[in-house]
Protein backbone atom coordinates (compact mmCIF):
# COMPACT_ATOMS: atom_id res chain seq x y z
CA UNK A 1 0.00 0.00 0.00
CA UNK A 2 2.73 2.41 0.94
CA UNK A 3 4.64 1.48 -2.15
CA UNK A 4 1.54 2.15 -4.28
CA UNK A 5 1.13 5.57 -2.74
CA UNK A 6 4.80 6.24 -3.26
CA UNK A 7 4.55 5.40 -6.97
CA UNK A 8 1.46 7.54 -7.36
CA UNK A 9 3.04 10.45 -5.55
CA UNK A 10 6.17 10.34 -7.64
CA UNK A 11 4.65 9.71 -11.06
CA UNK A 12 0.99 10.61 -11.20
CA UNK A 13 1.40 14.37 -11.42
CA UNK A 14 3.77 14.22 -14.38
CA UNK A 15 1.71 11.51 -16.07
CA UNK A 16 -1.46 13.59 -15.82
CA UNK A 17 0.38 16.66 -17.12
CA UNK A 18 1.74 14.70 -20.08
CA UNK A 19 -1.69 13.30 -20.89
CA UNK A 20 -3.30 16.70 -20.52
CA UNK A 21 -0.64 18.18 -22.79
CA UNK A 22 -1.07 15.54 -25.49
CA UNK A 23 -4.86 15.70 -25.36
CA UNK A 24 -4.99 19.49 -25.29
CA UNK A 25 -2.59 19.96 -28.20
CA UNK A 26 -4.24 17.31 -30.35
CA UNK A 27 -7.77 18.46 -29.46
CA UNK A 28 -7.00 22.06 -30.43
CA UNK A 29 -5.33 21.02 -33.67
CA UNK A 30 -8.06 18.47 -34.35
CA UNK A 31 -10.89 20.93 -33.77
CA UNK A 32 -9.30 23.81 -35.71
CA UNK A 33 -8.10 21.85 -38.75
CA UNK A 34 -11.03 19.44 -38.55
CA UNK A 35 -13.47 22.35 -38.68
CA UNK A 36 -11.71 23.83 -41.70
CA UNK A 37 -11.80 20.50 -43.52
CA UNK A 38 -15.44 20.04 -42.50
CA UNK A 39 -16.25 23.46 -43.99
CA UNK A 40 -14.48 22.51 -47.20
CA UNK A 41 -16.49 19.28 -47.38
CA UNK A 42 -19.72 21.06 -46.49
CA UNK A 43 -19.33 23.93 -48.94
CA UNK A 44 -18.29 21.70 -51.83
CA UNK A 45 -21.08 19.23 -51.12
CA UNK A 46 -23.97 21.67 -50.72
CA UNK A 47 -25.57 22.81 -53.97
CA UNK A 48 -26.55 26.13 -52.35
CA UNK A 49 -22.87 27.04 -51.87
CA UNK A 50 -19.95 25.95 -54.03
CA UNK A 51 -20.72 22.46 -55.24
CA UNK A 52 -17.47 20.91 -56.41
CA UNK A 53 -17.69 17.19 -56.73
CA UNK A 54 -14.00 16.62 -57.49
CA UNK A 55 -12.68 18.50 -54.45
CA UNK A 56 -15.35 16.94 -52.25
CA UNK A 57 -14.50 13.42 -53.33
CA UNK A 58 -10.74 13.88 -53.01
CA UNK A 59 -10.90 15.49 -49.56
CA UNK A 60 -13.48 12.96 -48.45
CA UNK A 61 -11.22 10.14 -49.62
CA UNK A 62 -8.23 11.44 -47.65
CA UNK A 63 -10.34 11.84 -44.52
CA UNK A 64 -11.71 8.32 -44.90
CA UNK A 65 -8.29 6.89 -45.61
CA UNK A 66 -6.85 8.19 -42.33
CA UNK A 67 -9.95 7.22 -40.43
CA UNK A 68 -9.87 3.70 -41.79
CA UNK A 69 -6.56 3.01 -40.02
CA UNK A 70 -6.94 1.73 -36.48
CA UNK A 71 -5.18 4.19 -34.22
CA UNK A 72 -2.66 1.61 -33.12
CA UNK A 73 -1.47 1.26 -36.71
CA UNK A 74 -1.62 4.97 -37.48
CA UNK A 75 0.53 5.59 -34.42
CA UNK A 76 3.21 3.14 -35.54
CA UNK A 77 3.13 4.45 -39.10
CA UNK A 78 3.68 7.98 -37.79
CA UNK A 79 6.73 7.18 -35.66
CA UNK A 80 9.14 8.07 -38.52
CA UNK A 81 7.24 11.34 -39.06
CA UNK A 82 7.67 12.31 -35.43
CA UNK A 83 11.29 11.22 -35.65
CA UNK A 84 11.81 13.52 -38.59
CA UNK A 85 10.10 16.47 -36.94
CA UNK A 86 11.37 16.10 -33.41
CA UNK A 87 14.42 13.90 -33.49
CA UNK A 88 13.01 11.83 -30.66
CA UNK A 89 9.50 10.50 -31.30
CA UNK A 90 9.14 8.94 -27.85
CA UNK A 91 8.01 12.10 -26.08
CA UNK A 92 4.64 13.63 -25.26
CA UNK A 93 5.06 15.93 -28.27
CA UNK A 94 5.67 12.87 -30.45
CA UNK A 95 2.48 11.41 -29.05
CA UNK A 96 0.64 14.65 -29.70
CA UNK A 97 1.64 14.50 -33.37
CA UNK A 98 0.03 11.14 -33.99
CA UNK A 99 -2.97 12.05 -31.84
CA UNK A 100 -3.45 15.25 -33.86
CA UNK A 101 -3.32 13.41 -37.15
CA UNK A 102 -5.98 11.03 -35.89
CA UNK A 103 -8.06 13.85 -34.39
CA UNK A 104 -8.27 16.01 -37.51
CA UNK A 105 -10.26 13.64 -39.75
CA UNK A 106 -12.21 12.33 -36.76
CA UNK A 107 -13.42 15.78 -35.85
CA UNK A 108 -13.82 16.78 -39.51
CA UNK A 109 -16.55 14.16 -39.94
CA UNK A 110 -18.23 15.17 -36.68
CA UNK A 111 -18.23 18.86 -37.59
CA UNK A 112 -19.36 18.11 -41.13
CA UNK A 113 -22.36 16.23 -39.82
CA UNK A 114 -23.10 19.04 -37.34
CA UNK A 115 -23.15 21.51 -40.25
CA UNK A 116 -25.19 19.20 -42.45
CA UNK A 117 -27.88 18.93 -39.80
CA UNK A 118 -28.64 22.63 -40.26
CA UNK A 119 -31.99 22.96 -42.01
CA UNK A 120 -31.49 23.73 -45.73
CA UNK A 121 -34.46 26.09 -45.44
CA UNK A 122 -32.43 28.21 -43.05
CA UNK A 123 -29.66 28.38 -45.64
CA UNK A 124 -32.13 29.47 -48.31
CA UNK A 125 -33.42 32.20 -46.00
CA UNK A 126 -29.89 33.34 -45.18
CA UNK A 127 -28.83 33.32 -48.83
CA UNK A 128 -31.96 35.26 -49.76
CA UNK A 129 -30.89 38.17 -47.56
CA UNK A 130 -27.91 38.67 -49.87
CA UNK A 131 -25.42 37.63 -47.20
CA UNK A 132 -21.94 36.46 -48.15
CA UNK A 133 -21.01 32.82 -47.67
CA UNK A 134 -18.73 33.87 -44.85
CA UNK A 135 -21.53 35.62 -43.00
CA UNK A 136 -23.89 32.71 -43.58
CA UNK A 137 -21.38 30.22 -42.16
CA UNK A 138 -20.32 32.36 -39.19
CA UNK A 139 -23.66 33.82 -38.19
CA UNK A 140 -26.30 31.34 -39.32
CA UNK A 141 -24.83 27.87 -39.81
CA UNK A 142 -22.39 28.02 -36.92
CA UNK A 143 -24.78 29.20 -34.17
CA UNK A 144 -27.31 26.66 -35.38
CA UNK A 145 -24.75 23.82 -35.41
CA UNK A 146 -23.11 24.88 -32.15
CA UNK A 147 -24.79 22.39 -29.78
CA UNK A 148 -23.86 19.41 -32.00
CA UNK A 149 -20.45 20.94 -32.51
CA UNK A 150 -19.80 21.16 -28.76
CA UNK A 151 -20.95 17.60 -28.22
CA UNK A 152 -18.54 16.62 -30.98
CA UNK A 153 -15.67 18.41 -29.25
CA UNK A 154 -16.44 16.49 -26.05
CA UNK A 155 -16.57 13.20 -27.92
CA UNK A 156 -13.23 14.02 -29.55
CA UNK A 157 -11.54 14.94 -26.26
CA UNK A 158 -12.75 11.76 -24.60
CA UNK A 159 -11.61 9.64 -27.54
CA UNK A 160 -8.23 11.39 -27.43
CA UNK A 161 -7.83 10.54 -23.75
CA UNK A 162 -8.32 6.91 -24.74
CA UNK A 163 -5.89 7.14 -27.63
CA UNK A 164 -3.35 8.96 -25.48
CA UNK A 165 -3.07 5.84 -23.32
CA UNK A 166 -2.10 3.97 -26.47
CA UNK A 167 0.69 6.39 -27.39
CA UNK A 168 1.79 6.00 -23.79
CA UNK A 169 2.47 2.33 -24.39
CA UNK A 170 5.09 3.10 -27.03
CA UNK A 171 6.86 5.52 -24.75
CA UNK A 172 5.19 8.89 -25.16
CA UNK A 173 4.43 9.06 -21.46
CA UNK A 174 1.24 10.05 -19.77
CA UNK A 175 -1.27 8.21 -17.71
CA UNK A 176 -1.53 5.24 -20.09
CA UNK A 177 2.22 4.74 -19.94
CA UNK A 178 2.04 4.76 -16.15
CA UNK A 179 -0.78 2.23 -16.10
CA UNK A 180 1.18 -0.16 -18.29
CA UNK A 181 4.54 0.32 -16.58
CA UNK A 182 3.37 -0.03 -13.01
CA UNK A 183 -0.02 -1.62 -13.16
CA UNK A 184 0.72 -4.19 -15.85
CA UNK A 185 4.46 -4.80 -15.89
CA UNK A 186 4.97 -4.49 -12.15
CA UNK A 187 1.67 -5.93 -10.94
CA UNK A 188 0.84 -2.79 -8.98
CA UNK A 189 -2.91 -3.34 -8.96
CA UNK A 190 -3.36 -0.38 -6.66
CA UNK A 191 -1.86 1.96 -9.25
CA UNK A 192 -4.08 0.51 -11.92
CA UNK A 193 -7.20 0.94 -9.80
CA UNK A 194 -6.26 4.53 -8.96
CA UNK A 195 -5.75 5.35 -12.64
CA UNK A 196 -9.06 3.75 -13.60
CA UNK A 197 -10.88 5.85 -11.00
CA UNK A 198 -9.09 9.03 -12.07
CA UNK A 199 -9.98 8.39 -15.73
CA UNK A 200 -13.62 7.75 -14.92
CA UNK A 201 -13.82 10.97 -12.93
CA UNK A 202 -12.06 13.05 -15.59
CA UNK A 203 -14.24 11.72 -18.41
CA UNK A 204 -17.40 12.29 -16.38
CA UNK A 205 -16.42 15.86 -15.62
CA UNK A 206 -15.61 16.62 -19.25
CA UNK A 207 -18.88 15.10 -20.40
CA UNK A 208 -20.80 17.02 -17.78
CA UNK A 209 -19.21 20.35 -18.70
CA UNK A 210 -19.78 19.68 -22.40
CA UNK A 211 -23.45 18.82 -21.91
CA UNK A 212 -23.90 21.89 -19.76
CA UNK A 213 -22.45 24.20 -22.43
CA UNK A 214 -24.36 22.47 -25.22
CA UNK A 215 -27.61 23.02 -23.34
CA UNK A 216 -26.72 26.67 -22.74
CA UNK A 217 -26.36 27.37 -26.44
CA UNK A 218 -29.51 25.49 -27.49
CA UNK A 219 -32.62 27.62 -27.63
CA UNK B 1 -44.65 48.01 -65.91
CA UNK B 2 -43.60 44.47 -65.23
CA UNK B 3 -41.23 44.23 -62.33
CA UNK B 4 -40.69 40.51 -62.83
CA UNK B 5 -40.64 38.84 -66.22
CA UNK B 6 -40.13 35.13 -66.56
CA UNK B 7 -39.41 34.26 -70.16
CA UNK B 8 -39.68 30.64 -71.16
CA UNK B 9 -38.14 29.51 -67.86
CA UNK B 10 -37.35 25.84 -67.39
CA UNK B 11 -35.71 24.03 -64.49
CA UNK B 12 -34.50 20.49 -64.95
CA UNK B 13 -32.98 18.40 -62.18
CA UNK B 14 -30.78 15.39 -62.65
CA UNK B 15 -31.11 12.99 -59.79
CA UNK B 16 -29.22 9.74 -60.02
CA UNK B 17 -29.66 9.28 -63.76
CA UNK B 18 -33.27 10.44 -63.59
CA UNK B 19 -34.27 13.72 -65.17
CA UNK B 20 -37.02 15.73 -63.54
CA UNK B 21 -38.48 18.68 -65.38
CA UNK B 22 -39.74 20.68 -62.40
CA UNK B 23 -40.58 23.76 -64.44
CA UNK B 24 -41.23 23.74 -68.17
CA UNK B 25 -41.19 26.82 -70.38
CA UNK B 26 -43.00 29.13 -68.02
CA UNK B 27 -43.56 32.70 -69.11
CA UNK B 28 -45.28 35.21 -66.92
CA UNK B 29 -45.13 38.87 -65.95
CA UNK B 30 -45.70 40.36 -62.54
CA UNK B 31 -46.65 44.01 -62.48
CA UNK B 32 -45.27 46.53 -60.07
CA UNK B 33 -47.27 46.79 -56.86
CA UNK B 34 -49.54 43.81 -57.41
CA UNK B 35 -50.00 40.63 -55.43
CA UNK B 36 -49.44 37.84 -57.88
CA UNK B 37 -50.32 34.31 -56.90
CA UNK B 38 -49.21 30.96 -58.17
CA UNK B 39 -51.46 28.10 -57.17
CA UNK B 40 -51.39 24.40 -57.85
CA UNK B 41 -51.33 21.07 -56.07
CA UNK B 42 -48.12 20.06 -54.35
CA UNK B 43 -45.42 18.90 -56.73
CA UNK B 44 -46.62 21.22 -59.49
CA UNK B 45 -43.31 23.10 -59.54
CA UNK B 46 -44.50 26.27 -57.80
CA UNK B 47 -41.69 26.37 -55.23
CA UNK B 48 -39.05 25.75 -57.84
CA UNK B 49 -40.48 28.47 -60.07
CA UNK B 50 -40.59 31.11 -57.33
CA UNK B 51 -36.99 30.25 -56.40
CA UNK B 52 -35.81 31.19 -59.88
CA UNK B 53 -36.83 34.79 -59.20
CA UNK B 54 -33.93 35.31 -56.77
CA UNK B 55 -31.87 32.53 -58.33
CA UNK B 56 -32.01 30.21 -55.33
CA UNK B 57 -32.77 27.91 -58.23
CA UNK B 58 -30.94 28.60 -61.46
CA UNK B 59 -33.11 28.16 -64.52
CA UNK B 60 -31.71 25.58 -66.93
CA UNK B 61 -33.50 27.40 -69.74
CA UNK B 62 -35.09 30.77 -70.38
CA UNK B 63 -34.51 34.13 -68.74
CA UNK B 64 -35.47 35.92 -65.57
CA UNK B 65 -35.79 39.69 -65.91
CA UNK B 66 -36.15 41.94 -62.87
CA UNK B 67 -36.84 45.65 -63.39
CA UNK B 68 -35.91 45.27 -67.02
CA UNK B 69 -32.54 43.70 -66.26
CA UNK B 70 -31.73 40.14 -67.25
CA UNK B 71 -30.47 38.55 -64.03
CA UNK B 72 -30.26 34.95 -65.19
CA UNK B 73 -26.47 34.92 -65.31
CA UNK B 74 -25.74 37.03 -62.23
CA UNK B 75 -23.03 35.84 -59.87
CA UNK B 76 -21.14 36.91 -56.77
CA UNK B 77 -21.57 40.47 -55.56
CA UNK B 78 -24.10 41.35 -58.29
CA UNK B 79 -26.28 38.42 -57.31
CA UNK B 80 -26.07 39.35 -53.63
CA UNK B 81 -27.04 42.93 -54.49
CA UNK B 82 -30.06 41.63 -56.39
CA UNK B 83 -31.12 39.42 -53.48
CA UNK B 84 -31.17 42.42 -51.17
CA UNK B 85 -33.96 43.83 -53.33
CA UNK B 86 -35.99 40.63 -53.01
CA UNK B 87 -37.34 39.45 -49.66
CA UNK B 88 -38.27 35.80 -49.22
CA UNK B 89 -40.50 34.18 -46.62
CA UNK B 90 -41.08 30.47 -46.24
CA UNK B 91 -43.60 27.96 -44.95
CA UNK B 92 -41.18 26.82 -42.24
CA UNK B 93 -40.17 30.39 -41.23
CA UNK B 94 -36.50 29.35 -41.39
CA UNK B 95 -35.29 31.50 -38.53
CA UNK B 96 -31.94 30.93 -36.84
CA UNK B 97 -33.37 29.34 -33.71
CA UNK B 98 -30.24 29.63 -31.56
CA UNK B 99 -30.11 33.42 -31.73
CA UNK B 100 -32.67 36.04 -30.70
CA UNK B 101 -35.34 37.65 -32.84
CA UNK B 102 -33.27 40.84 -32.92
CA UNK B 103 -30.18 38.94 -34.09
CA UNK B 104 -32.17 37.25 -36.83
CA UNK B 105 -33.13 40.62 -38.25
CA UNK B 106 -29.65 41.98 -37.64
CA UNK B 107 -28.34 39.19 -39.85
CA UNK B 108 -30.25 40.61 -42.80
CA UNK B 109 -29.34 44.22 -41.97
CA UNK B 110 -25.68 43.30 -41.87
CA UNK B 111 -26.00 41.40 -45.14
CA UNK B 112 -27.60 44.48 -46.67
CA UNK B 113 -24.78 46.76 -45.57
CA UNK B 114 -26.86 48.81 -43.15
CA UNK B 115 -24.51 50.83 -40.89
CA UNK B 116 -24.11 49.21 -37.49
CA UNK B 117 -25.19 52.36 -35.66
CA UNK B 118 -28.65 52.06 -37.22
CA UNK B 119 -29.26 48.38 -36.52
CA UNK B 120 -31.03 48.79 -33.21
CA UNK B 121 -33.36 51.45 -34.55
CA UNK B 122 -34.13 49.56 -37.78
CA UNK B 123 -34.85 46.37 -35.83
CA UNK B 124 -37.29 48.30 -33.64
CA UNK B 125 -38.96 49.81 -36.70
CA UNK B 126 -39.31 46.45 -38.40
CA UNK B 127 -40.64 44.71 -35.30
CA UNK B 128 -43.12 47.54 -34.82
CA UNK B 129 -44.26 47.08 -38.41
CA UNK B 130 -45.05 43.40 -37.80
CA UNK B 131 -46.46 44.03 -34.33
CA UNK B 132 -43.75 42.38 -32.22
CA UNK B 133 -42.03 45.36 -30.58
CA UNK B 134 -41.44 43.56 -27.30
CA UNK B 135 -39.91 40.40 -28.75
CA UNK B 136 -36.51 41.74 -29.73
CA UNK B 137 -34.64 39.66 -27.13
CA UNK B 138 -36.86 36.57 -27.31
CA UNK B 139 -35.71 33.35 -28.92
CA UNK B 140 -37.82 32.00 -31.78
CA UNK B 141 -38.70 28.86 -29.80
CA UNK B 142 -40.74 31.00 -27.41
CA UNK B 143 -42.89 32.39 -30.26
CA UNK B 144 -46.04 31.01 -31.85
CA UNK B 145 -46.11 30.06 -35.53
CA UNK B 146 -47.73 33.33 -36.51
CA UNK B 147 -45.18 35.32 -34.54
CA UNK B 148 -42.31 33.41 -36.13
CA UNK B 149 -43.71 34.23 -39.55
CA UNK B 150 -43.93 37.88 -38.53
CA UNK B 151 -40.28 37.82 -37.55
CA UNK B 152 -39.40 36.26 -40.89
CA UNK B 153 -41.40 38.99 -42.63
CA UNK B 154 -39.48 41.62 -40.64
CA UNK B 155 -36.23 39.95 -41.69
CA UNK B 156 -37.34 39.83 -45.32
CA UNK B 157 -38.17 43.54 -45.26
CA UNK B 158 -34.94 44.55 -43.51
CA UNK B 159 -33.23 45.70 -46.69
CA UNK B 160 -36.26 47.57 -48.04
CA UNK B 161 -36.91 45.17 -50.89
CA UNK B 162 -39.09 45.96 -53.92
CA UNK B 163 -40.31 42.40 -54.15
CA UNK B 164 -41.43 39.92 -51.51
CA UNK B 165 -41.58 36.24 -52.42
CA UNK B 166 -43.79 34.03 -50.25
CA UNK B 167 -43.47 30.26 -50.48
CA UNK B 168 -46.54 28.69 -48.83
CA UNK B 169 -46.07 31.34 -46.16
CA UNK B 170 -49.35 30.57 -44.41
CA UNK B 171 -49.60 26.83 -44.99
CA UNK B 172 -48.22 25.92 -41.57
CA UNK B 173 -50.57 28.30 -39.75
CA UNK B 174 -54.11 27.96 -38.49
CA UNK B 175 -56.95 29.92 -40.07
CA UNK B 176 -56.98 32.82 -37.67
CA UNK B 177 -53.22 33.29 -37.75
CA UNK B 178 -53.29 33.03 -41.55
CA UNK B 179 -55.81 35.84 -41.62
CA UNK B 180 -53.47 38.05 -39.56
CA UNK B 181 -50.47 37.31 -41.76
CA UNK B 182 -52.47 37.98 -44.93
CA UNK B 183 -53.68 41.30 -43.53
CA UNK B 184 -50.09 42.20 -42.73
CA UNK B 185 -48.92 41.27 -46.23
CA UNK B 186 -51.72 43.31 -47.76
CA UNK B 187 -50.69 46.28 -45.67
CA UNK B 188 -47.07 45.84 -46.70
CA UNK B 189 -48.22 45.68 -50.30
CA UNK B 190 -50.38 48.78 -50.19
CA UNK B 191 -48.40 50.96 -47.77
CA UNK B 192 -44.87 50.12 -48.82
CA UNK B 193 -45.73 49.40 -52.45
CA UNK B 194 -43.89 46.08 -52.36
CA UNK B 195 -44.76 43.68 -55.15
CA UNK B 196 -45.68 40.27 -53.74
CA UNK B 197 -45.41 36.90 -55.42
CA UNK B 198 -47.19 34.32 -53.30
CA UNK B 199 -47.34 30.63 -53.98
CA UNK B 200 -49.86 28.44 -52.23
CA UNK B 201 -52.13 25.45 -52.57
CA UNK B 202 -54.70 27.20 -50.36
CA UNK B 203 -57.45 28.83 -52.38
CA UNK B 204 -58.56 30.64 -49.25
CA UNK B 205 -55.37 32.65 -49.49
CA UNK B 206 -55.70 33.06 -53.24
CA UNK B 207 -59.18 34.50 -53.19
CA UNK B 208 -58.36 36.71 -50.24
CA UNK B 209 -55.34 38.63 -51.52
CA UNK B 210 -54.32 37.79 -55.08
CA UNK B 211 -54.83 40.39 -57.78
CA UNK B 212 -53.79 37.98 -60.49
CA UNK B 213 -53.08 34.30 -60.40
CA UNK B 214 -51.31 31.62 -62.39
CA UNK B 215 -52.27 27.97 -62.06
CA UNK B 216 -49.48 25.41 -62.30
CA UNK B 217 -49.57 21.73 -63.05
CA UNK B 218 -46.64 19.44 -63.85
CA UNK B 219 -44.23 22.33 -64.18
CA UNK B 220 -46.42 24.21 -66.64
CA UNK B 221 -48.58 27.30 -66.14
CA UNK B 222 -51.91 26.07 -67.45
CA UNK B 223 -53.95 29.18 -66.88
CA UNK B 224 -53.42 32.74 -65.70
CA UNK B 225 -55.37 35.94 -65.36
CA UNK B 226 -57.31 38.06 -62.90
CA UNK B 227 -58.10 35.97 -59.84
CA UNK B 228 -61.85 36.21 -60.11
CA UNK B 229 -61.88 35.36 -63.80
CA UNK B 230 -59.64 32.35 -63.38
CA UNK B 231 -61.65 30.87 -60.52
CA UNK B 232 -65.11 31.79 -61.70
CA UNK B 233 -64.52 30.46 -65.20
CA UNK B 234 -61.90 27.76 -64.75
CA UNK B 235 -60.86 26.43 -68.13
CA UNK B 236 -58.18 23.90 -67.37
CA UNK B 237 -58.91 20.64 -65.56
CA UNK B 238 -56.46 21.51 -62.77
CA UNK B 239 -58.10 24.85 -62.10
CA UNK B 240 -61.48 23.16 -62.11
CA UNK B 241 -60.23 20.55 -59.67
CA UNK B 242 -58.79 23.23 -57.37
CA UNK B 243 -61.99 25.24 -57.41
CA UNK B 244 -64.12 22.13 -57.01
CA UNK B 245 -62.17 20.97 -54.02
CA UNK B 246 -62.22 24.41 -52.54
CA UNK B 247 -65.90 25.11 -52.92
CA UNK B 248 -66.38 21.66 -51.45
CA UNK B 249 -69.78 21.17 -52.99
CA UNK B 250 -71.12 17.75 -52.24
CA UNK B 251 -74.37 16.30 -51.04
CA UNK B 252 -73.74 14.08 -48.03
CA UNK B 253 -73.91 10.55 -49.50
CA UNK B 254 -76.05 9.22 -46.70
CA UNK B 255 -78.64 11.83 -47.63
CA UNK B 256 -78.95 10.74 -51.25
CA UNK B 257 -81.17 7.64 -50.79
CA UNK B 258 -83.64 9.55 -48.66
CA UNK B 259 -84.18 12.34 -51.20
CA UNK B 260 -87.58 12.45 -52.86
CA UNK B 261 -87.78 11.74 -56.58
CA UNK B 262 -86.68 14.57 -58.83
CA UNK B 263 -83.73 15.93 -60.74
CA UNK B 264 -80.64 17.03 -58.87
CA UNK B 265 -79.02 20.01 -60.55
CA UNK B 266 -75.87 21.94 -59.83
CA UNK B 267 -76.19 25.63 -60.65
CA UNK B 268 -73.40 28.17 -60.69
CA UNK B 269 -73.52 31.88 -60.81
CA UNK B 270 -70.96 34.59 -60.62
CA UNK B 271 -70.60 38.27 -60.12
CA UNK B 272 -73.65 40.23 -59.25
CA UNK B 273 -76.19 37.78 -60.68
CA UNK B 274 -78.31 36.52 -57.86
CA UNK B 275 -80.00 33.18 -58.24
CA UNK B 276 -82.85 33.36 -55.79
CA UNK B 277 -85.19 35.46 -57.96
CA UNK B 278 -84.72 33.08 -60.90
CA UNK B 279 -85.34 30.03 -58.75
CA UNK B 280 -88.52 31.33 -57.24
CA UNK B 281 -89.63 32.67 -60.63
CA UNK B 282 -89.07 29.30 -62.30
CA UNK B 283 -90.84 27.45 -59.50
CA UNK B 284 -93.77 29.78 -59.78
CA UNK B 285 -94.00 29.85 -63.58
CA UNK B 286 -93.82 26.09 -64.15
CA UNK B 287 -95.40 24.76 -60.99
CA UNK B 288 -92.33 22.76 -59.97
CA UNK B 289 -90.78 22.69 -56.52
CA UNK B 290 -87.14 23.56 -56.10
CA UNK B 291 -85.33 22.64 -52.89
CA UNK B 292 -81.85 23.86 -52.15
CA UNK B 293 -79.74 20.92 -50.91
CA UNK B 294 -76.44 22.68 -50.63
CA UNK B 295 -75.21 26.15 -51.28
CA UNK B 296 -71.87 27.84 -51.16
CA UNK B 297 -70.90 31.37 -52.00
CA UNK B 298 -67.31 32.52 -52.05
CA UNK B 299 -66.17 36.06 -52.48
CA UNK B 300 -63.09 36.74 -54.53
CA UNK B 301 -62.35 40.30 -53.60
CA UNK B 302 -65.72 41.96 -54.04
CA UNK B 303 -67.08 39.46 -56.52
CA UNK B 304 -68.90 36.27 -55.70
CA UNK B 305 -68.90 32.78 -57.11
CA UNK B 306 -71.86 30.73 -55.99
CA UNK B 307 -72.75 27.10 -56.37
CA UNK B 308 -76.14 25.68 -55.51
CA UNK B 309 -77.27 22.10 -55.60
CA UNK B 310 -81.01 21.96 -55.96
CA UNK B 311 -83.59 19.21 -56.20
CA UNK B 312 -86.19 20.01 -58.82
CA UNK B 313 -89.43 18.05 -58.45
CA UNK B 314 -92.17 18.13 -61.02
CA UNK B 315 -93.50 16.21 -63.97
CA UNK B 316 -93.79 16.19 -67.73
CA UNK B 317 -93.37 19.19 -70.00
CA UNK B 318 -93.32 21.84 -67.23
CA UNK B 319 -90.29 20.13 -65.64
CA UNK B 320 -88.41 20.06 -68.94
CA UNK B 321 -89.23 23.71 -69.53
CA UNK B 322 -88.27 24.65 -65.98
CA UNK B 323 -84.88 22.98 -66.33
CA UNK B 324 -84.35 24.66 -69.69
CA UNK B 325 -85.16 28.04 -68.22
CA UNK B 326 -82.69 27.48 -65.39
CA UNK B 327 -80.05 26.31 -67.84
CA UNK B 328 -80.28 29.43 -69.94
CA UNK B 329 -80.25 31.81 -66.98
CA UNK B 330 -77.34 30.58 -64.97
CA UNK B 331 -73.66 30.63 -65.60
CA UNK B 332 -73.13 26.92 -65.02
CA UNK B 333 -75.63 24.08 -65.20
CA UNK B 334 -75.09 20.40 -64.60
CA UNK B 335 -77.57 17.64 -63.87
CA UNK B 336 -76.19 15.21 -61.33
CA UNK B 337 -76.73 11.47 -61.40
CA UNK B 338 -77.79 10.11 -58.02
CA UNK B 339 -75.55 7.08 -58.16
CA UNK B 340 -72.59 9.18 -59.18
CA UNK B 341 -73.39 11.71 -56.52
CA UNK B 342 -72.88 9.39 -53.60
CA UNK B 343 -69.71 8.01 -55.15
CA UNK B 344 -68.43 11.47 -56.02
CA UNK B 345 -69.19 12.71 -52.55
CA UNK B 346 -67.13 9.92 -51.03
CA UNK B 347 -64.28 10.52 -53.46
CA UNK B 348 -64.54 14.22 -52.71
CA UNK B 349 -64.15 13.57 -49.03
CA UNK B 350 -61.15 11.39 -49.76
CA UNK B 351 -59.33 14.15 -51.59
CA UNK B 352 -60.30 16.61 -48.91
CA UNK B 353 -58.50 14.52 -46.33
CA UNK B 354 -55.44 14.25 -48.55
CA UNK B 355 -55.46 18.02 -48.90
CA UNK B 356 -55.49 18.53 -45.18
CA UNK B 357 -52.57 16.21 -44.62
CA UNK B 358 -50.60 18.05 -47.19
CA UNK B 359 -51.27 21.33 -45.41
Amino acid sequence: MNETLEILRENLGQALLDTAYMVAVSAVIGVVLGTLIALLLYLTENRLFRPNHVVNVIVGFIVNAIRSLPFLILMVVLIPVAQLLLGDPYTPTGGAISLSIAAVPFFARIAESAFSEVDPGLLEAAISTGATTRQIICEAVFPQALPSFIRGVVLTIISLIGYSAMVGTIGAGGIGDMAIQYGYNRYETGVLVAIVIILIVIVQIIQWIGDFIARKVTH
Amino acid sequence: MSVIELKDVSVTFHEGGRTVEAVRNVSLNVDKGEIFGIVGFSGAGKSTLVRTINLLERPTGGRVVIDGMDITGLKGADLRALRKKIGFIFQGFNLITNVTVGKNIEFALKAGGCPKAQWRERIRELLALVGLENKIDSYPSSLSGGQKQRVSIARALANKPEILLCDEATSALDLETTEGILALLQRINSELGITIVFITHQLDVAKRIFDRVAVMENGVVVEQGATFDVFSTPKHATTKALVERYLGIAVPPQLVPSLPAGTIVELRYKGSTALEPIISQVAQDYGVSINVLHANVEYFGSQAIGILIVLVTGAGEPLVQALHRLKTHVFGYRELDRGMLSVAAEAGQGTETAGNEEA
